[in-house]
């Protein structure tokens, strides 16, 4: 749940916002190698070996219509997600995602906006790799189950499980992820507006990615990076019966330690009776690892 | 108030559905190139023209194991699995913490690695294929240099 600090009251908020900034800024003005491999908004059955950490951070830009079950107009996010994941033992992983929330809100009755900003909950993730299939140099099958919990950062402490599965193919030229997720939601505030996956519903993540290398088409001796483009269909569904599927075209970039990413994403079905719909989105991001 | 989850059954069904079908369209994307076997060792000769498929005998299989030293300083690692860089950075960090263990080439192209152990003893072929293994990949063949 995102801490609801208005921005004018609660300069800790800011802080936050400010420091991971500052560390994105630090990391691009410093020129640090960084790392992409997984797509955006999709999981992959691959992880950082012990002792190793990836580093990740992702900006996202989102946009929404009205809610007039929130008595919103529309409303803005940007959301500055940090990951850390740690190789803990061969095959077994822990990632902790710190996600920082900008929102901007226009209510239906009224004329300004209202903004705020503030760490949103803490996630922590262990991914376990139980199926591994390398048939050729390139080529692999991975399976991976997801594991962990949503932790609430206001109010009293509390926690929203979830539980998934990644399975993960690469042949040549392609690449597929297919993960399902499931949150089961305790009851959390979900904010005003409800941007989704929040509340009192349980929530299914349904993620599809297909990852081409365009270039190079085939690798050479002294290939260090490569170009990709990536799609993904992004479904959540909620017990509270909404859902929303969503495409994300995007390009990658990949360097031998270093990466970096940018994806849009449009609405392609929703059907929404609690919140409002994301008309789009775009997001940029970076990875180093190390 | 948790709503029951039995109560949107259709919409869980229609999520699915849509989600199984992008499944299928991009599954057969990723898909339909596979199951090529064979090869001549590094590139082509099977109908995925850029898949690097290692050929490999029991002999070289058995290279990959033992506890005795490897028997040259510089030798080339067969490994299967390097589809995914973060896999390949994987292998270079795991590789560099053998003892001796210098200039660690990545060949994505014939999904290999070449690596230099300077210091005597050298590691054993066990020792190698654990820290292939640990970065999530499959050592199939050492091969030591001249």
């Amino acid at each position: 749940m995102k801490s609801e600090t208005q921005h004018h009251r609660q300069p800790g908020g800011v802080r936050a916002a400010a420091v991971v900034a500052g560390a994105l800024g630090a990391g691009l003005i410093g020129g640090v190698e960084v790392k992409a491999q997984e797509a955006m908004y999709t999981a992959a059955a691959t992880m950082p070996s012990p002792g190793v950490y990836v580093l990740r951070q992702q900006y996202h830009w989102f946009s929404y219509s009205s809610s007039p079950s929130e008595g919103t107009d529309r409303a803005q996010r940007l959301e500055v997600k940090s990951s850390l994941q740690y190789g803990l033992v061969k095959d077994l992983s822990l990632t902790l995602d710190v996600p920082v929330e900008y929102t901007s809100v226009k209510y239906a009755n009224r004329q300004d906006t209202d903004d705020s900003v503030g760490v949103d909950d803490l996630d922590l993730t262990l991914k376990w790799r139980f199926y591994q299939n390398d048939p050729g140099g390139i080529d692999t099958i991975r399976i991976a189950l997801l594991g962990g919990a949503r932790l609430r950062t206001e109010g009293r402490f509390s926690t929203d499980p979830h539980v998934g599965i990644v399975y993960t193919q690469v042949h040549d030229i392609h690449g597929f992820n297919a993960e399902a997720h499931y949150t089961f939601n305790t009851g959390s505030d979900p904010g005003t507006p409800n941007f989704g996956g929040k509340g009192d519903s349980d929530a299914l993540n349904l993620n599809l990615a297909y990852v081409l290398r365009v270039f190079p088409i085939t690798f050479t001796p002294e290939s260090k990076s490569a170009w990709y483009v990536t799609a993904e269909l992004n479904h959540l569904y909620e017990a509270n019966g909404d859902h929303e599927l969503k495409f994300s075209p995007g390009l990658m970039y990949e360097g031998r330690r270093w990466g970096f990413e940018i994806m849009g994403q449009i609405p392609v079905y929703t059907r929404l009776n609690h919140r409002a719909r994301q008309t789009f989105g775009i997001g940029i991001g970076w990875r180093y690892i190390f | 108030m948790k709503t029951n989850f039995s109560v949107k059954r259709g919409g869980f069904v229609a999520s699915v559905a849509v989600s199984v079908v992008g499944l299928m369209v991009l599954g057969g994307c990723a898909g339909s190139r596979a199951g090529g076997s064979g090869g001549g060792g590094s590139v082509a000769g099977n109908p995925d023209e850029n898949a690097v498929m290692h050929t490999v005998t029991a002999a070289d299989l058995a290279s990959a194991k033992g506890s005795t030293p490897v028997a040259s300083k510089d030798v080339v690692l067969w490994i299967n699995g390097m589809g995914c860089p973060q896999c390949v950075t994987n292998v270079d960090l795991q590789l560099e913490r053998i003892d001796g263990a210098k200039d660690v080439r990545v060949d994505l192209a014939n999904g290999k690695v070449a690596v230099r152990f300077e210091k005597e003893p050298r590691p054993t072929p066990d020792r190698i294929a654990k820290a292939v293994s640990d970065a999530g990949l499959t050592l199939v063949k050492i091969e030591s240099g001249q």
